[in-house]
């Protein structure tokens, strides 16, 4: 199984995205506990695109995902150029802070992830074990 | 209020959170509670009972408010988490900022209490 959807950024739509891959990833097998995380960190992974790449105006997010070996990975991506603000990667902030727990959710609820940059690309891909 | 659903028992606001409070929402929903705070209601419970997925714009909110509320001595509790939410809610340590109570009485009794204090 392979699946690419090329989005149109709009917050409105994160969630209906997010069920989507949900279900793909019960579809695969994945428990519901999982697979909710897994839809979590997707919806994080496009709102930090929506927020720091493109500043909540018009551009694309590819989302491509699949399953490859135990894993199902979902890759997300955006473009930059150059002045887009990274992902920010950081330690977990402190425990009042209103921001800054995208990547805390990322990192502690995959099995995988990383965020490189590659042809004028930043993408955040993330991994999580297929248990049933 | 114009988003969000309210209901006044006493000097405490339970606050009722929709079913998604994602980044799409987000922003009405921390103005909706500032607002309230304004108006004077800054003893709040988040109902979350119908809060089905949150993320960390959403969590943002609930910052918010509770920074919000103590800047002019108010408290805002928690209660009726799912089992999910709940799960991020410990994952990003929240619940050492919240007093999270199982039910909603449980969660107005506490605030009344610190209101007759």
């Amino acid at each position: 199984m392979r699946q690419f959807l090329l989005i149109n950024i709009d917050p409105e739509h994160i969630p209906a995205i997010a069920d989507r891959i949900e279900n793909l990833c019960r579809g695969a097998g994945m428990n519901l506990s999982d697979a909710f995380k897994l839809k979590t960190c997707v919806t994080e992974a496009i709102n930090n695109a929506v927020e720091h790449a493109y500043h909540f105006r018009r551009g694309t997010i590819d989302v491509d995902l699949g399953i490859e070996g135990e894993e199902f990975v979902v890759e997300i991506s955006n473009e930059t150029d150059g002045t887009t603000d990274p992902f920010d990667t950081r330690p977990v902030p402190e425990t009042g802070a209103e921001r800054g727990r995208g990547w805390q959710i990322i990192s502690a609820w995959c099995d995988r992830a990383s965020v490189s940059n590659r042809e004028n690309r930043t993408i955040v891909r993330m991994a999580k074990r297929i248990c049933n | 209020m114009m988003n969000l659903t309210s209901e006044t028992k006493g000097k405490v606001e339970i606050v009722y959170l929709p079913e998604r409070l994602t980044m799409a929402n987000s922003a009405v929903a921390r103005h909706d509670i500032r607002e309230l705070v304004d108006l004077g209601h800054a003893l709040l419970v988040l109902d979350m009972s119908r809060l089905e997925f949150v993320d960390s714009s959403g969590l943002s909110v609930l910052v918010s408010a509770i920074k919000s509320a103590r800047r002019v001595g108010g408290e805002v509790v928690l209660c009726q988490l799912r089992p999910q939410v709940q799960a991020l809610v410990e994952l990003t340590r929240l619940h050492e900022l919240f007093e999270i109570f199982v039910d909603e009485p449980a969660a107005v009794a506490h605030l009344d209490a610190r209101a007759a204090a």
